[in-house]
């Protein structure tokens, strides 16, 4: 038994040498054989990323122009009208005929495969908003003749981008309240624990609904406003880690050996807590980002306008004549919340100590 | 014996997983049990006992193991190849089993009494009041006292002594003709060690009941089994009657097994000059009750005691479990609140409580813990564990801290190479000695060794108990050795305080303590130890 140990963990020690812990070495070869678990990441991954770059793949303006001899790149720059040749020095519309005729009289232009932004609204659609999907709109237009695809991208990234600042700073908080209430015990614990309790009592929507017609939701109020409450979901886990660990012979020994309290806490009880914190991430991703088009759909989310998939539901139900409307905002919902979740099953197979890499 | 073997095992192979990851747990096993005896299976954990247990009771259920091969008979009849049906008429009914922890193989949730009557009706002999009044007699047969309070108790309302005896009396309920004891005392303190083994031989003399003794602890086999084998890595390497074997060994692992056991060594001199004085040191908890919680009395788990530790000396701490032994360290080392007067040097930990007098005490005293798993974070790589100390009181270069790390760990025999690597990489013994490690890091001039050796195989725990001795004579420090193992305790030891219920009973020179025990707590601790 020893002979056979020795052998794997100096086979395993070659590769904690190189680059990773033999733990989490050990994580990412589990993970890895989640074939669903993997596949999920990577489209979520390659779509989230793709999103990030949103504004080269769906604008109304072009990414390259070519004029007289000079480069322009309309997308990172605003150039007025007069750079090409018109009569205002205003900033060009690309989508005025008489600008583009004027450039591709002198040069050429390239435009990103969806020619819209999220609100760019189509003036020449020549049927009634909202229009069903066809060679120019591919998932057709919403009801204020905006691209359906163009909103989905944006939607998409502002979606998960909001999930996941939620989940981390949420998650920070958490972890945050969780140790000290853990790690300190008696009257702290007794004190936050009465806290957490009213404090998750509290009538979430309604507050958000209140609030909302006080500030003018913003990205970053609503997501201050939701992480108010939004931060609990960690505390009980993380608590309890503490409070096991506090007791532990490893603790004491960094006690005895006159380590101080956030040293303890941070170094030493932390990184075994953690675990169980990776673990919940994916969900919390998920349940924010729930949360967040729940809002929008009730029209008390982002500010009217920003592109977001709550909203795009919204107008499925609104606009029941229109089935692509809502098809599309439940197909990309459904999608991106299952992917979350079959990452979140492979994270927490990885983390289970009872499976062995097969 | 003319009549046929009661039990015979032969060939047996039992191996975990399947195909190339297969790790072979037992191979080609081959002994018998007579009727009526006593056989031991000695080895070190690893060596395929428990395992072995677990295949004569067909117990593989989820555990990943299985049988590859040999045979298991019990009176001639091959219990490998009976199905899950017949197998659980013969269990509990024919063979039974006791296991090591006490604590756990009850269950919680129901009365003694009932678990008892469960057994006696499962296998059909008996029903109602018939049963009931059976399960009464099987506790007074196990040697417990106040049968009617403890047959309506919960497990939890019972001592370890206790519960072992009620899984003794589950064990016996229907007269088996074999009873597999897989460590059965481990668990317990020492003098009630002594009465579940005496228990046992009494009830096999009554019942001819044949008993596998699996243990660790040479004294038992000593004492109880009249056959013994041997086994390592899965393999008997010698058997016969334990007499022989223990004297006469044939087998190096034997022999290795034997001269492992911690022998009498004069320890070095030690020097008088004291080094850690304690003056009449308590630590209460409170006793709350009522729905305020309010205090209506206090323990003490440790109630005024004194004692004095000299330069290079080492003082051996003895009692049973709950005698307050570490919670007598973890106030020495200003764990745990505590009063009374602690004198280091100059410094006074309990009366000055500056950060700054705490940060020296800490860096003259460190501790060892008793358990190896426990006692290293498994997030933080060996370096970063040795170096803590050194970060923290800032001993050394940065630089250089490395360098010193190895340097510390080449002390206590490891590989330096080890820097790099991750606690679970590690065995029990090579983990005790990183936690040596860690401690010495900061020089101290006084270890806490906290039951350092318990949780460790026989032959690991003799290296260990080497390796203190060397590193005391490098280094010169002072020991405070605590342990249950009266054994350990003289191979280390040049003072003995013994302890029982928080107070200090006995204190003296190893020599006088041993050879003249005062009071009669301290002959029981002896008489369970040296089995004399």
């Amino acid at each position: 038994m020893r002979g056979s140990s020795g052998r794997n963990g100096a086979a395993r020690a070659v590769v904690a040498r190189s680059w990773l812990s033999p733990l989490t070495y050990r994580r990412v070869r589990v993970f890895c054989k989640n074939k669903r678990g993997l596949v999920a990441t990577s489209v979520f991954v390659v779509a989230f990323v793709i999103s990030l770059f949103a504004e080269l793949i769906a604008n109304d303006r072009p990414i390259f122009v070519w004029y007289s001899g000079h480069p322009y790149f309309p997308v990172f720059r605003d150039y007025p009208e007069t750079a090409f040749g018109g009569d205002f020095p205003t900033y060009a519309d690309y989508r005025d005929p008489y600008v583009i005729s004027l450039i591709e009289g002198k040069g050429f232009v390239i435009w990103p495969p969806i020619p819209y932004n999220a609100t760019t609204v189509i003036t020449d659609l020549g049927v009634p908003a909202p229009s069903p999907p066809s060679k120019r709109n591919w998932l057709g237009t919403d009801d204020q003749s905006r691209d359906v695809l163009a909103r989905v991208i944006y939607g998409f990234r502002i979606s998960v981008l909001f999930g996941l600042l939620l989940a981390i700073s949420s998650s920070a908080v958490g972890i945050l309240a969780g140790a000290v209430q853990g790690y300190f015990g008696g009257w702290v614990d007794l004190g936050m624990q009465r806290f957490i309790e009213v404090w998750s009592g509290l009538p979430v929507l309604y507050l958000l609904i209140i609030m909302g017609s006080i500030f003018i939701p913003g990205f970053w109020t609503l997501l201050i406003l939701m992480l108010l409450f939004s931060w609990m979901t960690l505390v009980d886990l993380v608590r309890a880690e503490f409070l096991r660990a506090r007791s532990l012979d490893y603790v004491r020994a960094a006690r005895a050996l006159g380590a101080s309290h956030p040293r303890i806490m941070l170094r030493h009880i932390l990184p075994n807590a953690l675990v169980a914190t990776t673990t919940f991430l994916p969900f919390i991703i998920n349940g924010s980002i729930t949360t967040l088009t729940a809002l929008d759909f009730l029209g008390f989310g982002l500010p009217p306008g920003s592109p977001s998939l709550g909203e795009l539901a919204l107008q499925g139900k609104n606009n029941p004549q229109a089935p692509w409307l809502g098809l599309t905002a439940f197909l990309v919902l459904a999608a991106a919340l299952s992917l979350l979740i079959f990452m979140g099953e492979a994270v927490r197979d990885a983390f289970d100590p009872r499976r062995t890499p097969p | 014996m003319s009549c046929a073997p009661l039990l015979e095992i032969d060939n047996l192979c039992v191996g975990f997983g399947q195909g190339a990851t297969a790790v072979a747990a037992v191979r080609g096993l081959s002994f018998h049990i007579d009727i009526g005896e006593t056989v031991a299976l000695v080895g070190e954990s690893g060596s395929g006992k428990s395992v072995t247990a677990l295949s004569i009771m067909q117990l593989f259920h989820r555990t990943g193991a299985n049988v590859t091969c040999g045979s298991i008979r019990l009176r001639g009849k091959e219990l490998l190849r009976s199905g899950e049906k017949s197998m659980r008429r013969i269990r509990g009914d024919r063979i039974s089993m006791i296991f090591q922890e006490p604590m756990t193989s009850l269950n919680p949730l129901h009365r003694v009494a009932r678990q008892v009557e469960e057994v006696v009706r499962l296998h059909g002999r008996l029903s109602g009041q018939a049963a009931r009044e059976r399960a009464l007699e099987l506790l007074q047969s196990v040697g417990l006292e106040d049968i009617a309070r403890i047959a309506s108790s919960f497990p939890h309302q019972l001592s370890g002594g206790q519960r072992q005896r009620v899984m003794i009396a589950m064990a016996i309920a229907n007269e088996p003709d074999l009873l597999i004891a897989d460590e059965p005392t481990t668990a317990l303190d020492v003098t009630v060690q002594s009465q579940i083994l005496r228990l046992l031989k009494d009830l096999q003399q009554h019942s001819k009941m044949a008993i596998l003794l699996i243990t660790h602890d040479l004294t038992l086999v000593r004492r109880f089994a009249r056959r013994v084998v041997v086994m390592t890595e899965g393999v008997a390497v010698e058997q016969g009657e334990s007499e022989r074997v223990l004297q006469q060994p044939e087998h190096p692992y034997t022999i290795r097994l034997l001269s492992s056991e911690p022998g009498v060594s004069p320890a070095p001199e030690a020097c008088p000059k004291p080094l850690l004085e304690v003056y009449n040191l308590s630590v209460k908890y409170p006793v709350k009750r009522g729905l305020l919680q309010r205090t209506v009395d206090w323990v003490s788990a440790v109630d005024e005691v004194s004692l004095r530790v000299g330069t290079r000396e080492t003082i051996g701490i003895v009692g049973e479990s709950g005698s307050g032994k570490s919670t007598l360290a973890l106030s020495v080392l200003r764990l745990i609140p505590a009063t009374g007067t602690i004198r280091f040097g100059e410094l006074e930990p309990l009366k000055d409580r500056s950060a700054r007098c705490l940060r020296a005490y800490r860096r003259r005293m460190q501790v060892v813990f008793q358990d190896p798993y426990g006692s290293l974070s498994p997030r933080l790589s060996i370096e970063q564990i040795v170096r803590e100390g050194m970060d923290l009181h800032n001993i050394g270069e940065v630089r250089e801290r490395r360098e010193m790390a190895a340097e510390i760990l080449r002390e206590v025999r490891l590989d330096p190479s080890s820097l790099d690597r991750y606690p679970h990489e590690f065995s029990g013994g090579q983990r005790q000695r990183i936690a040596i490690a860690r401690a010495l890091a900061v020089r101290p001039q006084l270890l806490v060794l906290d039951e350092p050796t318990s949780a460790l195989d026989i032959s690991v725990q003799a290296q260990i108990i080497e390796l203190l001795r060397a590193l005391q004579e490098q280094h010169g420090m002072a020991y405070i050795f605590i342990s249950h193992d009266l054994r350990v305790v003289r191979a280390m030891s040049h003072r003995i305080v013994v302890m029982r219920s928080g107070r200090i009973v006995e204190q003296g020179p190893a020599s006088t303590i041993l050879s003249q025990p005062q009071t009669p707590y301290t002959r029981a601790l002896m008489e369970a130890a040296f089995l004399s």
